[in-house]
């Protein structure tokens, strides 16, 4: 008798039912299998009925994270060993609004990320493109390196307690990412985002409960990252009002 | 702000006792009560300032002498958890905020942590040597 | 959006955590217990008040309870929030920082011998 371990899969099907419940699912227990492998045996061999989002399966494009046994976590790095012989429950996202099963919505972060201008904008465009490259010293990029590695999982705001309370809270991840283009010597952009990210529903929202920055695959700091941005606010905030031509 | 959905979907409200829900969750709530008791405690401390200021040398005698009461000192001795629990926490939290770089290395976050450590150590040790025998 | 003023509260707010880090434990010994058990008498109680009568340690004293009262104040602010406390948010920072400012203008006051 091979061995097997039970998943406890959330399931929110709103053609049939406003009522989310739990459907246990009994799966083959291997030692180098991840929850996402049981997830897809799941789907291919007993209910092809279930959803959930998943594609690399190896920690790169951060969209199969789910709550496993209520901690956000990637389910492509989260071993069955971990949790074996207890079931392994699967829950979507919290935080997000849940569209079917594992599912979640996703556009308010999306939205998010565009209001907060997540992209380069140079200081001044080269004169012809193909003229030549901006260039950056390997010290310069050592400023935004860390906050450039994320990889847009959403498991800092599952993590965040503000942003369940407040989901309006630009969160985590878009205030990271801005902070990564902010600290980055071909930018330009600092002023235009601290209009978005020094609001009152930016950085000031954050009290760093800080599990943003623990959940975290790919070791970004978030909560580092808003703390950071609360300093340098609040410092310029200051330095306008003390010598007001300073700036 | 946030886009309308077009589809139907479900709202997971949150617990109003999320905060217990977690061990980590729990911990921070009390990181951000300990600034009641430090605040309580500075308000024992205006007291000390008002009599200092105000009274006599004997009344400031006696009132000096209920400082080693029992009372007295089970109060100090849970404003002093809290005060405790604050600075390691709030030291342990410091490299995430003052990010160093030398070059392109940044400067190990225990560094920092220690420094905050020591700058600690001796600024409690000034306050006693001060305290007791100036 | 525009950039919030919360800089206004977070600067007391910040000064408040690094000086109630640094300082209070060490003044919790000192009043609670080192002081009591170590120099008890009149003769340290005469010295004590001369050192707190002294212009530096006022100000000391001072700084210590303005900035932990606005730690105070901003951190409660966002507990109440944090506890599930939604509405009268306006009405919570103005308790909340307005019982730092009175404790202020009060200390303030008691030093100078002005009350």
């Amino acid at each position: 008798m091979s061995k097997t371990i039970t998943l406890e899969v959330f399931r929110y099907q709103p053609d049939q039912s406003d009522e989310p419940r739990f459907q246990s699912y009994t799966v083959p227990y291997r030692e180098d299998w991840v929850v996402l492998d049981a997830l897809n045996y799941i789907k291919d061999q007993l209910d092809g009925t279930l959803s959930y989002r998943w594609s690399c399966r190896m920690g790169v494009c951060g969209s199969c994270g789910m709550m496993v046994n209520g901690t956000p976590k990637l389910t492509c790095a989260a071993f069955l060993k971990d949790y074996y012989p207890k079931p392994v429950k699967v829950e979507p996202l919290t935080n997000f609004p849940v569209l079917r099963d594992l599912v979640v919505n996703i556009d308010d972060f999306m939205h998010k990320m565009k209001e907060v201008k997540t992209w380069l904008i140079p200081k001044k465009e080269l004169p012809m493109a193909g003229s030549g490259e901006y260039l950056q010293k390997p010290e310069e990029l050592a400023q935004y390196k860390q906050f450039s590695m994320c990889i847009n999982c959403m498991l800092c705001y599952a993590a965040c307690p503000v942003y369940g309370m407040e989901p309006e809270f630009i969160g985590p991840a878009a205030i990271a990412l801005a902070q990564r283009y902010n600290l980055d010597s071909r930018d330009g952009a600092k002023d235009e985002r601290a209009e978005v990210i020094f609001s009152g529903e930016g950085i000031w929202e954050c009290t760093f409960v800080g599990e943003c920055s623990v959940v975290c695959p790919k070791k970004v700091d978030p909560a580092g990252a808003i703390q950071q941005a609360k300093v340098q606010a609040t410092k310029e905030w200051w330095l306008g009002w003390i010598m007001p031509k300073a700036k | 702000m946030t886009p309308e959905p077009k589809t139907k979907q479900l709202i997971r409200p949150m617990s109003p006792t999320w905060w217990l829900e977690k061990p980590a969750y729990t911990n921070f709530m009390i990181r951000d009560f300990t600034s009641v008791f430090i605040a309580a405690y500075c308000i024992f401390l205006m007291v000390v300032l008002c009599k200092a200021m105000h009274s006599d040398a004997a009344s400031f005698q006696a009132f000096y002498a209920s400082w080693g009461s029992g009372f007295s000192k089970t109060l100090h001795l849970i404003a002093l958890i809290f005060a405790a629990y604050h600075s390691i926490t709030f030291f342990n939290l410091t490299p995430r905020v003052i990010v160093v770089f030398k070059g392109e290395e940044k400067v190990p976050e225990s560094t920092i942590a220690l420094a905050h450590y020591g700058l600690w150590a001796v600024v409690s040790l000034v306050i006693i040597v001060i305290g007791l025998w100036v | 959006m525009a950039r919030s003023n919360e800089p206004l509260w977070w600067g007391p707010f910040s000064a408040g955590m690094m000086v109630g880090a640094l300082c209070v434990p060490a003044l919790i010994l000192l009043t609670g217990f080192l002081l009591p058990s170590l120099k008890p008498g009149a003769d340290q109680a005469n010295r004590v008040q001369a050192l707190i009568q002294s212009p530096l340690t006022r100000i000391f004293i001072v700084a210590v309870i303005s900035l932990s009262l606005f730690h105070f104040a901003h951190r409660f602010r966002y507990v109440l929030f944090d506890l599930g406390v939604k509405g009268g948010k306006s009405l919570v920072a103005f308790l909340c920082y307005g019982s730092a400012i009175v404790g202020t203008a009060l200390s303030i006051a008691i030093a100078m011998r002005w009350i």
